[in-house]
């Protein structure tokens, strides 16, 4: 669902450099020469950025519509 | 016999063993990866939990955050004495996650986490632990605990831990300088100058042989072979401790195994000696 925490195969840490990498290739920066820059240098650790997908973002706003509903309901009643 | 550090930083040490057996070297590895004790949180009492994830979702997120360990500052709950399920304070360490979303979607980070004891932490504060939709609450009470790689990959001190022969290059009589060898290496550890074959950085090789291949020369005008007894060990610490306490601790865990033999061993050889 989120990022993972450590690397799959070689169980270095890789959760803490997400946020800037996915900031950075939104800005338009090359996924390669942001890895290399985070320090991040094997092709184990590498693919857990390029290939994960954010799925908590899609189920969130699920769980927002759900709370604002809720809050509505009980302003009505 | 002789060991010498060829690099060193905190995250990562490359030491050269010259005159032992390979095995030797080899069972320092395993235990890097194996036996050197690190902290990791181990048990988790969920208290309150209303956001997307499962408890046991968090449990595990929380369980792989490396921690920093002091070393011999705890021990082993298998070898301290209080035998209690959740540990004394000499074997865990208590953390306090007690998190809300305001009005707004909410990442948890690492940094979050309050530990009972300063030394051991998170071993960085922005690692995002959950993401958190309005009105959503998590509380939670995590024990951190020694514990060994063999068990689970959470405890593991070091992620990498090489062996590698010590590569010899020697360059042949026949060698016509045509430098198709220095193409066909990508370690770049050769090298053209002022028209001669120059061996610059021997250690960067990983003996892949390619320039060997690439030699076009009869016989070969480059060999390449592995040392006898000479090996480089490289050890890449996640950071809960330096590489070198790695190295340090992982030849301790090996000497103490090996003297738990010799204990086992020393009382067989006195019960066959009471039977003559």
């Amino acid at each position: 669902m989120m990022f993972p925490i450590r690397c799959f195969t070689c169980g270095s840490l890789i959760g803490d450099k997400y946020e800037e990498f996915k900031k950075r290739v939104q800005m338009g920066e090359d996924p390669g020469k942001v890895l290399d820059a985070l320090g991040v240098k094997r092709y184990c650790c590498r693919r857990m950025f390029i290939t994960n997908v954010d799925v908590i973002d899609q189920i969130l706003p699920y769980e927002e519509s759900v709370y604002r509903k809720g809050k509505e309901y009980q302003v009505v009643r | 016999m002789q060991v010498q550090v060829l690099e060193e930083s905190y995250e990562r040490i490359k030491v050269l063993f010259e005159g032992y057996p390979r095995i030797y070297v080899n069972a320092i590895r395993r235990a890097a990866l194996s036996l050197v004790p690190t902290m990791a949180i181990d048990d988790v009492v969920i208290l309150e939990n209303s956001s997307s994830f499962y408890d046991e979702v968090i449990a595990h997120r929380l369980a792989m955050v490396p921690l920093k360990t002091p070393v011999g500052k705890y021990v082993l709950p298998s070898e301290c004495d209080c035998k209690s399920s959740l540990g004394c304070p000499r074997c865990r360490v208590l953390l306090v996650l007690d998190v809300e979303a305001g009005d707004k979607v909410r990442t948890v980070y690492s940094g979050e986490l309050v530990s009972e004891d300063e030394d051991v932490k998170p071993i960085s504060p922005n690692i995002p632990l959950l993401k958190l939709s309005p009105g959503q609450k998590v509380k939670l009470e995590a024990y951190a605990k020694l514990g060994r790689g063999k068990d689970h990959s959470k405890w593991q001190a070091a992620s990498v831990s090489v062996l590698k022969s010590y590569p010899i290059i020697v360059k042949g009589k026949s060698c016509d300088n045509c430098g198709a060898c220095v193409d066909a290496c990508v370690k770049n550890v050769l090298s053209i100058k002022e028209g001669l074959l120059q061996i610059d950085n021997p250690l960067n090789c990983s003996l892949c042989m390619e320039c060997v291949r690439a030699c076009k020369s009869e016989p070969k005008g480059i060999s390449v072979e592995e040392a006898e007894d000479k090996f480089i060990l490289i050890i890449e610490s996640v950071g809960s401790m330096s590489a070198r306490d790695i190295l340090l601790n992982a030849v301790k865990e090996l000497i103490s195994q090996v003297d738990k033999v010799i204990e086992g061993l020393s009382n067989v050889v006195v019960e066959v000696e009471k039977k003559g």
